[in-house]
């Protein structure tokens, strides 16, 4: 177990390594100099000292690869040097200020998620081809087939169109603040990223379910006179519920796909929100340390997850 | 039809939200619904264009320039009075008692009041996160202006940025004994902020009274380019205009500005936006972090006091309780900007739940749909872009150095295409002098006459075609046309390469011309270098009305932004003459007899082709200086507004309006 903790530790850190290489290489190969983007529209007013002067400041006028030997070593000592756009402030300072609101997001989206995946998963699958199986499966593949930002958009058509409630984009309360204001805020986002990431969770538990639940360790545990509640809820979902951890992982990944859409779309200053700012103003260290960042989250939640899954089911940590 | 009928009939006939989501119920949900949204985007698009293309011909060639002539008539006049009138007002102004001020304030507050401009509540809007500096005098952005232009002041303001029409603000008078010397008769009982963050930096000297020497200091600073450390600084943008001041006097109330030469457009200049005064204290204190942007670095004598500065956050300003115009302007009690929403979404959120008060989103179509399904509680205003767009072509080297050629090109342009296909026939025009410049352009109506701006664009082609051949265009090989990477990075101009290129293809019908793009970083140099590759994008802002500056700019002989190396002994004598005629009629007549004469040989290489046009959203109750195209393009409009614009808190529009609270002195 512990190779194999090492291997997965070794491999991950390659991984975070290409993403952030990735990451490196792809702010500068699209269109549009970070010195001249930060200045926007403007850009056309600068001179060429000025434009010359900033690229200095910011080092991109040292050989290509200069930058990629500066930045690796700057980032395997946690130093993220300063955002280009709000030069005052660290990259740090601007991932702290974003952090809070994505994980108060994406716990909430999860939460929503499990929330509804588990129950409809399990009801679908104990009332199999029944109506209330067809209605709800049918709802997942809805859910598959919206894409989130339909969904979101489409709720707030709603919710401004009959004035429901306020969503405050402007105020950006945190949920420990303000928590109605930071609730109807979060409201639409965290359901349309919930619904969104329980379809794949829900069916992939009531097959589960519907394929243990013939297994003979539950026609047996029916056999002794168990309450179909105990047969259910202790024999069947405990043994269904071991693949459906295994594509926590990849939900982790896809809540946080969804969250850089919710974030934007709600004017949530998280940290999906400082990607797509700093992709569009080209502040190469914030967006090249979210992504290294973001892949350190993803590739080490898949870690845990595996290395869990081996704890469970010891068959897979043999093999 | 009017040109205002114009651009508010620009967004009639679109789906309506409520008509969008019944749709969407009753087709389902899914791709059905998505069809539906995009459907609904694709006609908003069809009728804007249909309506652009038969409606822009007649908007250029009706009400707006017997308007707009009428305006520069009254600009006129008023220039001329100007300086008549405003040693009066300054003689008046020092007979009077203060308490005979005072009496005089109240009542023109009570007119202002009675004529329905209201005193109190804020205004809270988007301002972009381009805050490269907290000091003006050293940056190009303009978001910067947002800002500042609320908390510091210029010597003189505009009254009407698009006629040029000038008011003091430093200064309440100026005169022009001869054509280099300005005197600016300087206004008492001025004084630099005493509270806030600012007020409270060590190196500030908060509340003292504003001297000649801060300004002498300030203009000293730009026109030197030397920080107080002793060091140069090449980000002084306004250094070249500064240097035209030879020498300075001042003594206790006013200020003497001898320049090196005979300038009449220098005086508009002083309202330039960018001229905002620093506190030498503060700003020689901080200088070694000017990058570093918080309201602790700012302190001002404009009409509010800076609270918050926080880049990506939060900006905010209360009113100066000691502002000099007291108790006339200004009419808020405070500002609050918030940072760029980046989805449409959220901007939409914002504004239809009013915690934002003004709305002009980067697509049109979401603007004019959004004013659209609010019509009765909103209006749309137009703000002309003063980032010019342009072609350039390299006229002073091989090939391009036959103006057959160089006149080919300018033919070939399709302006109005280029509106149309870049932005959605929001747009106008340009000559050599932009519309924007209303006073010194050449009439929309009679720029249609014009090789190159025709409306029957056949002929022109026609022109095109014959000249490229006969100049040997077909032998030249595969051409590249450059577009500046950062306008192609937008989504919605990312085809413009190859749309350009296209556009020169079908003219000369041909397959010669490649449509690449090239970072400012090498366009720039090569430009200044006057070794560049023919280009398509922006060019530097226009930022004062006066129209003179940017032509000898470009085209005398040994004008710095000459890149073509043009010479033309009738160009120097007209333009220099212009540059020194102090009556505006004469000098408009000048302008646009070398407009003529420049147009003819296409341009020279600088083809001007348009400056297009963002509509914004307000609600009823918020009033901005200019709220009309009639009134004025909202060019560079901060320190108008900064003073000029209240809201009406009684308006039924105000309902529910949700506005966050500025942060506090």
């Amino acid at each position: 177990m512990q190779g194999y903790i090492i291997r997965r530790i070794i491999g991950a850190i390659f991984v975070v390594f290409l993403a952030g290489t990735f990451s490196f290489f792809a702010i500068r190969i699209l269109p549009g100099d970070a010195a001249s983007a930060a200045l926007g529209l403007d850009a056309g007013s600068a001179s060429a000292e000025q434009i010359a002067e900033r690229r200095a400041e910011y080092g991109l006028d040292k050989p290509l690869a200069t930058q990629y030997g500066n930045w690796l070593w700057d980032t395997i000592r946690l130093d993220l040097g300063n955002s280009f756009t709000n030069r005052a402030n660290s990259v740090w300072y601007e991932i702290g200020r974003s952090l809070p609101y994505s994980i108060e997001l994406g716990v909430l989206i999860v939460i929503v998620g499990f929330a509804v995946a588990f129950p409809v998963g399990l009801l679908s699958a104990i009332f199999q081809d029944r109506w209330i199986d067809y209605t709800l499966r049918s709802l997942a593949i809805l859910a598959l087939a919206a894409p989130v930002f339909w969904t979101a958009a489409i709720a707030s058509l709603f919710v401004l169109e009959w004035e429901l409630f306020l969503i405050d984009v402007i105020g950006q309360p945190h949920i420990w603040e303000n928590p109605k204001d930071a609730i109807t805020w979060y409201l639409i986002p965290m359901l349309a990223g919930g619904f969104a990431g329980t379809a794949a969770t829900m069916r992939l538990l009531r097959s589960q379910m519907l394929e243990v639940m013939r297994q003979d360790y539950v026609r047996t545990a029916r056999a002794k006179g168990l309450r179909e509640s105990v047969v259910i809820i202790r024999h069947a979902l405990r043994n269904a519920l071991l693949p459906v951890l295994t594509v926590m992982g990849v939900t982790v990944a896809t809540i946080i796909g969804s969250q850089v859409i919710l974030e934007n779309m709600f004017n949530i200053p998280g940290i999906g929100n400082l990607i797509i700012s700093s992709l569009f103003e080209r502040d190469n260290p914030v967006f090249q340390s979210v992504i290294v960042l973001i892949a350190v989250f993803v590739v080490f939640t898949n870690l845990v997850v595996d290395i869990l899954y081996g704890i469970i089911d010891p068959r897979i940590r043999l093999s | 039809m009017s040109e205002r009928s114009y651009w508010q009939r620009m967004s009639r006939k679109r789906m309506s939200r409520r008509g969008i989501l019944s749709a969407s119920a009753r087709a389902g949900v899914g791709a059905a619904g998505l069809a539906l949204v995009g459907c609904g985007d694709d006609d908003d698009d069809g009728q804007s264009v249909a309506q652009v293309q038969q409606q822009q011909q007649a908007m250029q060639q009706q009400a707006q320039d017997q308007a707009m002539q009428q305006q520069q008539q009254q600009a006129m006049q008023q220039d001329q009075h100007q300086q008549a009138q405003q040693q009066a007002m300054q003689q008046q102004a020092q007979e009077q008692s203060t308490q005979e001020q005072a009496e005089q304030q109240a009542a023109q507050q009570q007119a202002m009041v009675s004529e329905g401009k209201k005193y109190g509540g804020s205004i809270i809007e988007q301002s972009a996160n381009v805050y490269e500096t907290y000091d003006a005098q050293r940056t190009v952005a303009s978001p910067v202006l947002q800002v500042l232009a609320n908390v510091q002041s210029k010597l003189l303001r505009f009254e009407n940025p698009n006629t040029g029409v000038l008011t003091g603000d430093l200064a309440e008078g100026w005169e022009l004994p001869d054509a280099t010397t300005i005197v600016l008769h300087l206004r008492g009982g001025v004084n630099w902020h005493d509270a806030g963050p600012g007020a409270d930096h060590p190196s500030a000297a908060p509340g003292r009274a504003l001297t000649p020497a801060d300004i002498a200091w300030n203009i000293d600073r730009q026109r030197n380019k030397v920080l107080e450390n002793g060091e140069e600084a090449s980000n002084f943008g306004r250094s070249a205009y500064w240097g035209g001041v030879g020498s300075m006097d001042y003594d206790d109330v006013s200020l003497t500005l001898n320049l090196t030469e005979a300038d009449a457009t220098f005086v508009q200049g002083l309202a330039n936006e960018f001229n905002l005064m620093n506190q030498p204290e503060l700003v020689g204190g901080t200088e070694d972090q000017y990058t570093e942007v918080d309201a602790s670095k700012v302190i001002g004598t404009g009409p509010y006091i800076l609270t918050r500065w926080d880049p990506g956050e939060g900006i905010s300003a209360v009113k100066n309780p000691n502002f000099y115009a007291l108790p006339d302007k200004p009419y808020l009690d405070a500002r609050v900007w918030v940072q760029t929403f980046q989805d449409p979404n959220a901007y939409r959120i914002a504004f239809e739940q009013k915690q934002v008060d003004f709305m002009s989103d980067p697509d049109p179509n979401t603007t004019l749909a959004i004013h659209d399904s609010l019509q009765d509680e909103t209006y749309l205003t137009f703000q002309g872009v003063a980032n010019t767009v342009a072609i350039f072509t390299p006229s002073n080297k091989a090939p391009w150095n036959d103006l057959r050629l160089t006149r080919a090109i300018d033919l070939a342009i399709n302006r109005r295409q280029l509106i149309q296909q870049l932005h959605n026939g929001l747009g106008k025009v340009s000559g050599p002098v932009t519309w924007m410049q209303e006073a010194w352009a050449i009439p929309q109506e009679d720029l249609e006459t014009f090789p190159g701006y025709r409306i029957d664009k056949e002929q022109d082609i026609e022109e095109a075609r014959a000249l490229w051949n006969a100049a040997g265009g077909p032998e030249l090989g595969q051409i590249d046309w450059v577009t500046s990477e950062l306008w192609a990075s937008r989504s919605a101009w990312s085809a413009t390469p190859g749309i350009v290129a296209e556009m020169f293809n079908q003219a000369f019908d041909t397959d010669q011309f490649n449509g690449i793009t090239k970072p400012y970083l090498e366009i720039i140099p090569s430009w200044i270098a006057k070794d560049f590759d023919p280009f398509f994008s922006w060019i530097p802002n226009i930022e004062i009305p006066d129209a003179r500056a940017d032509m000898i700019g470009a085209f005398t002989t040994d004008a710095g932004s000459n890149y073509w190396e043009i010479s033309d002994p009738y160009i120097d004598d007209t333009l220099n003459a212009a540059k020194q005629e102090l009556d505006y009629e004469t000098a408009y007549q000048m302008v646009r007899e070398v407009q003529e004469y420049v147009m003819e040989r296409g341009q020279f290489g600088r083809s001007i082709c348009y400056n297009y046009i963002y509509p914004a959203i307000r609600y009823n109750y918020n009033h901005p200086q200019l709220s009309s195209p009639e009134e004025g393009w909202n060019f560079l409009p901060y320190s108008l507004n900064s003073v000029e614009q209240w809201v009406d808190l009684d308006d039924p529009s105000a309902e529910g309006r949700q506005p966050t609270a500025p942060v506090p002195l």
